[in-house]
């Protein structure tokens, strides 16, 4: 239960080694450098679509396999969700309003 | 919350709360996964540690479960977590100001949620201190690492969250940092076309890409689009200079003032 095998904390290194770099490097390699106005252009538009990939993602793939209503509550159980992020413009509201729409989903579907 | 009047870690910690009941659902599954592959408490505390990455150490626990050595699980976490580079990138102009070693310390703390956080609160401007970043960061790891390894002490026993719904939490909360982030900007419009293309492109690309390399690929296309979308429509505004007092041309510009002048 507590043990530490070699070969494990070998993994554990080597994988978060590689996941530390793309973390890191960027803060050290952007310091001395301004991004000309194009790249900055781009960067401002890097939050929404990555927030849209992630989210696609988790809505619409089950396994790796696309799965749409009723056999996938997700895209049902957003939709309240997003009516209080729009008209509340309330980020806790938001999150309450989704996981209270996907327990009253389970529940009855 | 997206545009945070304190640098305070307090201010930091507050918004980590929407992010909290998805780590904690999801790392206590993790964590039974990650026991029930065979790994220890000691092995599962370090990987919320040093690796901090849930679907990196879903992958991990995976394959250590199916037998597979670092020379096999290395490269293919590397494959999964080069969207980080991105999310670095598109932070790093919001913390020019910061010493380094304060940088990347929060570099170091950089998830998909933790970025979408970050990215809305910071968009566009520059912090003076990093404390708002480690309120956020820490509170996250924190009960990440607590989640996964109280997952790995109580292995089948855990309840199952997914029936209340809070493994949901994530997905909302990447919907409520969108709509947040976008109102704020001078044409959210554009922001959600980008959102949908970058929605579907992923979707699609996931049917015929394992990984999250399709994330990076549906992103990067998606930004690529908006970008030049609105370069492209500042062109055209340019030669009706008159436009520009315009109300309706004055939400087109904002942002691209900076390039007229």
């Amino acid at each position: 239960m507590l043990a530490l095998r070699p070969a494990i904390l070998l993994t554990i290194l080597g994988a978060s080694l590689v996941t530390l770099l793309p973390r890191l490097l960027p803060f050290a390699a952007l310091r001395a450098v301004t991004l000309p106005g194009w790249a900055e252009r781009f960067l401002r538009f890097v939050p929404p679509a990555v927030l849209g990939a992630l989210l696609a993602r988790e809505l619409f793939l089950v396994g790796g396999k696309l799965v749409l209503p009723p056999a996938n509550l997700a895209p049902l159980a957003i939709l309240p969700a997003l009516v209080i992020a729009l008209w509340r413009k309330s980020l806790i509201g938001t999150v309450l309003a989704g996981v209270g729409a996907m327990f009253v989903l389970r529940l009855f579907l | 919350m997206s545009t945070p009047n304190s640098h305070s870690f307090k201010a930091g910690l507050i918004a980590a709360l929407p992010v909290v009941p998805g780590y904690i659902s999801i790392g206590l599954a993790c964590g039974v996964i990650e026991r029930s592959a065979g790994l220890s408490i000691v092995e599962i505390f370090l990987l919320g540690l040093l690796l901090y990455a849930g679907g990196a150490q879903f992958v991990v626990a995976g394959m250590v479960g199916a037998g597979a050595t670092a020379s096999t699980i290395v490269p293919t976490i590397a494959f999964l977590n080069l969207r980080h580079l991105l999310y670095a990138t598109a932070l790093a102009p919001s913390l020019r100001r910061l010493k380094l070693w304060q940088s990347l310390s929060i570099g170091y703390g950089l998830t998909d949620e933790a970025f979408a956080v970050d990215s809305n609160a910071w968009a566009g401007r520059e912090a003076e201190s990093p404390r708002w970043f480690w309120g956020l960061h820490i509170t996250a790891q924190a009960s990440w690492i607590l989640a996964t390894v109280v997952g790995g002490l109580l292995g089948s026993l855990v309840v199952d969250l997914t029936a209340l719904g809070l493994d949901f939490a994530l997905p909302a909360m990447f919907l409520g940092l969108l709509a947040l982030g976008l109102q704020g900007r001078p044409k959210p419009g554009l922001g959600w076309v980008v959102t949908g293309l970058g929605g579907v492109a992923a979707v699609g690309l996931s049917l015929v890409i394992s990984g999250t390399l399709p994330v990076v690929l549906a992103a990067v296309g998606a930004a690529i689009v908006g970008a030049v979308w609105e370069w492209r429509a500042e062109q055209l505004a340019k030669p009706t200079g008159a436009a520009l007092e315009h109300p309706a041309g004055a939400e087109a510009t904002s942002e691209g003032r900076a390039t007229e002048c």
